[in-house]
């Protein structure tokens, strides 16, 4: 095999060959009696073929289509210099498609694919039914698939002899807040330790099993990771500490292995640094460090939990055997589980067994963690992948018919090159080559637009400790949409250009009208496509725009501009259920007195803050049907909420001073409540129950919305803060309405939180109206992409009828001119190229107003306040459609005037 | 041009066929192209004419492959042109495209004879 950089010579060689052989023959026929002029032309004739048989025979030497596959690469990229400005037009589309697309893909690829950063993740698997975070409750759940497991059964589950390598545990509401600080030497504090009051002082810390580090697979950076041993009674108190920890606040010392912590009140060693890829099982920003469980009651300043079979707090999490399959590992935890209730129900009678054969434990890869955000990301992320996906369509249209004009303008030379023996495969293969050599550089470019578009993406999604990054998957994806653009816009170009009539166009002035007119017939379904298409991106962006506006302005029964919600909190302070409500009490009066605030009260939390409690309970004369499970929503409140928060008082009375220790414990009820277990009746001075408590109605308000805009009013009960002496009483937020600047007044909140107790610290503080709008985060994202894309979709669409009118026009140069000199008006002209674009615009909306109709079934459960069919906004989008495509007509139009009629008459 | 008989008519060729008729022609010392195309015309008497558009790509083929070798040489009119000639594998290739085709021959007239059983 000759190599490539032989290849000269023997081009050079075989033309002396064939110019041999034509003179050897040439030579023949003069002794035969031509004359020479005669045998030279007789024998290339004879020959045949010349440039072809070169052709031919050069490519034996080839190998095969890899070096076919170079020329026409060569051939393409001659073909783009020629032409810079189209090339730069056509690549800069392409570019801004592609790298979109890409970006929105690295944020899903991170949000839905990216496994932990730990050995083989694939092997992990969860103890519940799907990822998402776990809590802390005291019901096992009613459909009898576990999610959250009490300490002993946890220990049961992890000495079953399961198909795991091992069993971890962790506590199931992932990390809890705590104060530190660095002890010396001596374990003493050190001089410079912060108060806890400061910020600096404050860390959160996830409890975790001994084993947790060595079954998820992670290993330290420094140091080790936590062991069996450590998680003992009777063992010294060590903690692994998060790279992020290590480096902010040990300052990334290798001596930092060692030290001496103080976290709340216990001493704690560090013994390890994990790396900084690795952040636990939860997608969430790494706890600052990780302390074995049997520390529960140091950490979470509350009693043990360990010992009450009735808590189940812990998430579980386990490694597969080798050749151990997810189904197999299901049955036998299953069999597991059960196994230890019968033994824990002792004597079990049938409504017990019932219970225990439904119980069972759902085994759910873990390879991904648990996370959130795929839940509440999925549907916003989907729908603006989908739209990324229309733009790259109408970018791929937009390229179709700037390639389909060109192939016009190429008619000569591709005539020219099927004279000279090219087939029609060969050329149609060429043009691919240039379709897919302009996709390749357009996702070059688009490559350097994902690099810049991907970190602004990732600001707005909750990606957490991950990084959408533009690494070997993403790559993939972005190489798989650029060879499928490039056969979207390149096949019909390509096979237009196999279709040229050589004969026809060589002869043909090849600027003839028909000729032009011809090439539109092919171009029209791709305008169409595009005008559709933007129809739906714009229609898709009204109704987002119409759903946030929606949102924002539905009432949700409390004043949220007024009212600041401060947080606090006590636990850390030293406080315990005993003497906290005194706290608040103190609090309630000194922060009444303060210039600006017209009242305050306080609650464990408030509106939209994303906390939920909810109780089993019964209400007097009420019968729940067999199967009904009466819950209701109870958050523990102060004196005169209902006023503070603008929540209007049906009837009876608010909880008040009265309502304190020793007092008659006393509920407030709302309006839906109400309507649905005293119907008909005044519920004040019945009486209901949550759990084992039971109290007195006092008071119904009006519904409130604490959770969600688009969801209506659930049944609640406000009980008094000042009465309650459990846990509950841990969390607090003061609630204070004001006329005044909240700023300043926050500042002053906080300063008078400082002077009651030096160790309670204002963990936030922001209006209620912050903390609803905050909670609109995805609907807000979703409106701003769609109509960003919208607006892309609506820019390439203007660019896709100009381009393809001003084509026209100069094609049309004669006749408009001879228009023109027989006393057209102006006007007359410029109806009749707009009279296409109006024909493109009507055939576009409508089928683009069926695609709208039949994509807003998909997104109709997003939306608030409008259908999916809604006529005003489809009125909109297409008047806004129909002007631009309008305005991106006219102007070549316009253009097309100023020609000098006998300028064009004279164009050829 | 010697006058062409009117019962021949014109002989279509496989590719590889022509291989084997060119290094057949080659046994008997290096030609060049157009010395190959006469030869080829001659031996079957005006009923082969190659075309030159297979025959220059069979060349180079060959050539390609090993089983001929090829140098620049002074013709009889004192020309410069390309030569080729057998390589002792080309001489190995023809034999065993030689044997090949007798076997094709062979079977193919045997299907197309009328058979004497019944």
């Amino acid at each position: 095999m000759r190599l490539p950089w032989r290849r000269k010579v023997s081009d050079r060689d075989l033309d002396d060959e064939i110019r041999a052989h034509l003179a050897i023959e040439a030579e023949e026929r003069i002794a035969s009696g031509d004359t020479p002029d005669e045998a030279g032309h007789a024998a290339r004739r004879a020959f045949g073929n010349v440039a072809l048989i070169k052709e031919d025979t050069r490519s034996v030497w080839q190998r095969g289509w890899f070096d076919a596959g170079r020329k026409d690469v060569r051939f393409a990229l001659r073909a783009m210099r020629r032409t810079p400005g189209f090339t730069l037009v056509v690549v800069l589309t392409l570019a801004l498609g592609i790298g979109a697309n890409t970006a929105i893909f690295s944020v899903i690829h991170a949000i839905f694919f990216e496994p932990l950063a730990v050995t083989d993740p694939g092997r992990l698997v969860l103890f519940s039914p799907d990822p998402f975070y776990g809590t802390m409750t005291n019901t096992t759940p009613r459909d009898g698939a576990w999610r959250e497991y009490s300490s002993a059964s946890y220990e049961y589950l992890r000495d079953a002899g399961l198909p795991l390598t091992g069993v971890a545990a962790s506590a199931g509401n992932g990390s809890d807040s705590i104060t530190w600080h660095r002890l010396g030497p001596n374990g003493a504090s050190d001089a410079a330790a912060p108060s806890p009051a400061r910020a600096d002082a404050r860390g959160r810390a996830h409890l975790v099993s001994g084993n947790y580090f060595d079954v998820i697979g992670a290993r330290p950076q420094l140091g080790r990771a936590l062991t069996a041993n450590d998680d003992r009674p009777d063992a010294a108190p060590v903690a692994v500490v998060s790279d992020r920890f290590w480096r902010t606040k040990l300052d990334a010392r290798p001596s930092a292995v060692g030290d001496a912590l103080a976290l709340n009140s216990m001493t704690v060693t560090v013994v390890g640094v994990m790396p900084a890829s690795f952040f636990g099982d939860r997608v969430h920003s790494a706890p600052d460090m990780w302390v074995p469980l049997v520390w529960q009651p140091a950490v979470q300043l509350r009693e043990v939990l360990r010992d009450d079979t009735t808590q189940y707090w812990l998430n579980l999490i386990g490694r597969l055997a080798p050749s151990v399959t997810q189904p197999q590992a299901q049955v036998a935890a299953t069999a597991a589980l059960r196994q230890f209730l019968t033994a824990q129900a002792g004597t079990a009678d049938a409504v017990a067994q019932a219970r225990i054969a439904q119980t069972r434990i759902d085994i759910a890869s873990g390879a991904r963690g648990i996370s959130d955000a795929r839940k509440t990301n999925a549907t916003p992320l989907a729908l603006l992948f989908g739209a990324v996906g229309l733009v790259l369509l109408v970018a791929c249209a937009n390229v179709a018919t700037l390639l389909l004009s060109r192939a016009t303008t190429r008619a000569s030379e591709v005539a020219l090159r099927r004279a000279l023996g090219a087939s029609r495969g060969r050329l149609v293969r060429q043009w691919l080559t240039e379709s897919l050599l302009l996709a390749a550089l357009g996702a070059g470019v688009g490559l350097l637009i994902a690099l810049w578009l991907t970190p602004a993406f990732e600001a707005r999604f909750p990606v957490g400790p991950l990084h959408a990054r533009l690494h070997a998957p993403v790559l993939l994806f972005t190489v798989a949409i650029t060879v499928v653009a490039s056969v979207l816009f390149g096949l019909a170009p390509a096979l237009r250009a196999g279709r040229i009539d050589p004969l026809a166009a060589l002869r043909s002035s090849g600027r003839g009208s028909r000729a032009r007119r011809r090439a539109f017939g092919a171009t029209e379904p791709f305008v169409i496509i595009e005008l559709a298409i933007s129809l739906v991106l714009v229609v898709g962006a009204t109704l987002f725009g119409r759903t946030l506006v929606n949102l924002e302005r539905v009432p949700l029964g409390f004043d949220q501009q007024d009212i600041l919600t401060v947080a606090i909190n006590p636990r850390q302070a030293g406080y315990t259920p005993d003497n906290a409500p005194a706290l608040y009490r103190r609090l309630y009066d000194r922060v009444a007195a303060l210039p600006g605030v017209d009242s305050v009260t306080f609650a464990r939390y408030s509106p939209f803050g994303g906390s939920l409690s909810q109780f089993s309970g019964a209400a007097e004369g009420y019968t729940p049907a067999p199967d009904e499970h009466v819950l209701f929503e109870a958050v523990e409140v102060g004196p005169n909420y209902p006023q503070t928060i603008g929540m209007p008082i049906v009837s009876g009375r608010a909880i008040d001073l009265r309502d304190v220790d020793g007092a008659p414990p006393v509920a407030m009820i709302n309006a839906a409540l109400a309507e649905r277990f005293f119907p008909g009746a005044n519920p004040v001075g019945h009486h209901l129950s949550l759990g084992q408590q039971e109290y007195l109605i006092v008071g119904v308000v009006k519904d409130a919305l604490f959770h969600s805009a688009r969801l209506a009013p659930v049944p609640f009960v406000f009980t008094p803060m000042l009465q309650e002496h459990t846990q509950m009483a841990m969390d607090c937020e003061l609630e204070v309405r004001t006329s005044g600047d909240t700023v300043a007044l926050a500042a002053a909140i906080r300063d008078a939180v400082a002077q009651t107790d030096s160790r309670v610290t204002v963990m936030r503080a922001q209006t209620l109206r912050a903390q609803f709008l905050a909670t609109l985060g995805p609907e807000r994202l979703a409106t701003r992409f769609v109509s960003g894309f919208a607006g892309l979709a609506l820019l390439l669409a203007a660019i896709g009828v100009y381009g393809v009118v001003s084509y026209g026009v100069s094609g049309r140069t004669r006749e408009i001119g001879v228009r023109l000199a027989l006393g057209a008006a102006n006007r007359d002209i410029i109806w009749l190229l707009l009279r296409e674009t109006l024909v493109w615009l009507a055939v576009g909306l409508s089928v683009g107003a069926v695609s709208a109709a039949m994509a807003g079934r998909l997104i109709a459960s997003q939306l608030f306040g409008v259908t999916a069919a809604d006529p005003s906004s489809l009125v909109i989008a297409a008047a806004t459609l129909a002007a631009v495509a309008v305005v991106a007509s006219i102007v070549p139009a316009v253009r097309a005037l100023r020609v000098h009629p006998s300028a064009a008459l004279r164009a050829e | 041009m010697p006058p062409r008989s009117s019962e021949t008519s014109r002989v279509g060729l496989l590719q590889g066929t022509l291989d084997m008729l060119i290094l057949q022609t080659l046994q008997w010392g290096p030609r060049h192209g157009h010395g190959i195309g006469q030869l080829l015309r001659a031996k079957s008497e005006d009923a082969l004419q190659v075309e030159h558009g297979s025959l220059y790509p069979a060349l180079h083929r060959l050539e390609r492959e090993g089983w001929l070798a090829a140098e620049w040489k002074m013709s009889e009119a004192n020309r410069r042109a390309k030569y080729y000639r057998l390589t002792p594998a080309g001489k190995r290739h023809l034999l065993r495209e030689q044997s090949r085709w007798d076997a094709v021959v062979r079977t193919v007239a045997r299907v197309m004879r009328p058979s004497e059983e019944s």
